[in-house]
């Protein structure tokens, strides 16, 4: 790869130890992906914030640089381990700890989104825009419907994009590489709710080799169902990016069948039932918290219920009852946090959550170690609320 | 973080990857990987060095820029490393391999 003399420079350690270390993360994954050069992109957001994801070797790794350092563009940031305006669900340690991430990240600029579905949350840029998006699901759908142009990036990939302003052009930045070389067709599968696209992203992920695939039955994708298919794929491989366009020339097809589905499924669903129900990863959106609060008016959850969304989401919902009506109902509502790899649940308070997200499953199952009973949340509504 | 793998449908379930060659297809899932990879190195429990049949993806190259742990990519796909044989990274360390079928 290609580096201009002031890349060079910043490399040999003449800019201090964030940007060289940068532009070594930069340079590593550029040779890796055989980019040609470096080139500008216009928001970075990053993963990495919470604590229970990064550790204090992670912790101390920011603080180091954090007081050397400002990010050079705008730069978004995904959920941490808990909800600000609610401490008193954590303990001390794991407070004080995660509060010294937030703040070294804040002390370099970042817009405290806390949010993994920045593409709810912001106005998204005009397609074609370079951007660098560590958290996979927000990767994923920014490529496949937004058309922005990202890599699946890493923690650190993303966070030497924001100090530095540029990424390596490569992989799903370059056009060749956006159009599939896979395809995956079904059979006798019906894409009827958010969870048949979760468990066929899954498998999608799982299956492919290239950065791009084409999916059949994707045309009509609303947001929830394209959030969750991009999560699925996000979580299970590399692939970066779907099309529902046919590609052209030679392309290997891959079947999606009922046998894939069950396979998928007992995989990810471990248990009959549980004892909490949990929903949002990614966060949920407005659409989805009023679809909850129009499920629930009137109505009681019949199991404890932690719904998971962005800050920003919670305060609109609020000015228009929905959060009310769902807290009423006996959910909880926590903010700046997600399902995944949150200490709110954890295998000593639960021996089996109940989701909608494949995502969640996937975490729960191998990372908390907690048995899932995967269900659409249409199901899950008419199961525990009455 | 102990260096211990901890996935009991995993074929490397209870092995420590302490100072091995630890050779995979490429990292999939979390972003955030790559602060494992440094926690690994941090903890003193990392890999002597990695090496991707498949591709060097970007969790593990930025993972391992930052650890200082030395990557390489096979690009012969008719390679012959077994799990239990002895490479040479600065000394004489074992080869843990995962399938890549």
């Amino acid at each position: 790869m290609l580096l201009t003399k002031v890349e060079e420079k910043a490399l040999s350690g003449q800019y201090g130890t964030p940007t060289m270390l940068a532009h070594k993360i930069l340079l590593s994954i550029g040779e890796a992906t055989d980019a040609s050069k470096l080139v500008p992109v216009k928001w970075a957001h990053l993963s990495g914030a919470n604590f229970n994801t990064i550790g204090d070797a992670g912790l101390d790794f920011l603080k180091s640089i954090s007081n050397e350092t400002k990010f050079s563009i705008f730069t978004t940031i995904n959920p941490m381990g808990y909800d600000r305006n609610k401490p008193e669900f954590v303990s001390d340690e794991f407070r004080i700890k995660q509060k010294d991430i937030t703040d070294a990240y804040e002390q370099m600029g970042v817009v405290p989104s806390y949010s993994c579905t920045p593409y709810e949350i912001f106005d998204m840029p005009p397609k074609n825009t370079m951007v660098s998006f560590a958290e996979s699901n927000a990767a994923v759908i920014s490529n496949s419907i937004f058309g922005l142009l990202t890599n699946k990036e890493s923690a650190l990939s993303a966070l030497a994009s924001a100090i530095t302003g540029k990424a390596p052009y490569s992989e799903l930045r370059v056009e060749e590489f956006r159009h599939p070389k896979e395809r995956i067709m079904m059979a006798d599968c019906d894409l009827s709710n958010e969870l048949e696209y979760g468990m066929l992203g899954y498998f999608a992920g799982k299956e492919v080799k290239g950065s791009s695939v084409a999916i059949d039955g994707t045309r009509h994708l609303d947001l929830i169902n394209a959030k969750s298919l991009s999560a699925s794929i996000g979580t299970s491989g590399y692939c970066g990016m779907f099309t529902n366009q046919s590609p052209e020339g030679q392309v290997e097809t891959i079947t999606y069948d009922k046998a894939e589905r069950v396979k998928v499924f007992d995989e990810l669903s471990t248990a009959e039932d549980g004892d909490i129900i949990a929903l949002g990863s990614p966060q949920l959106g407005l659409d989805e918290l009023n679809k909850v609060a129009l499920s629930v008016d009137n109505k009681k959850f019949t199991k404890p219920c932690m719904i998971f969304c962005a800050r920003s989401i919670y305060e609109k919902a609020r000015m228009t009852q929905i959060s009310q009506k769902i807290e009423k109902a006996g959910a909880k509502i926590i903010c700046d946090a997600c399902t995944c790899l949150t200490p709110l649940i954890t295998r000593d308070c639960y021996d089996g959550v109940i989701t909608n997200s494949v995502k969640a499953s996937y975490y729960l199952n191998k990372s908390n170690k907690i048995p899932v009973c995967l269900m659409d949340i249409k199901k899950i509504l008419k199961n525990y609320v009455s | 973080m102990t260096g211990i793998v901890n996935d009991p449908s995993h074929e490397l379930d209870e092995v420590l990857i302490k100072d091995s060659i630890l050779i995979f297809p490429n990292s999939t899932g979390s972003s955030v990987g790559a602060y494992s990879i440094y926690t690994l190195k941090k903890n003193g429990v990392s890999p002597k060095c990695i090496i991707c049949t498949s591709r060097v993806d970007i969790t593990t190259a930025s993972g391992c820029a930052i650890a200082d742990i030395p990557l390489f990519q096979i690009l012969d796909q008719n390679y012959k490393i077994k799990s239990g044989q002895y490479g040479i990274v600065g000394g004489i360390i074992p080869v843990l391999k995962i399938k890549t079928d």
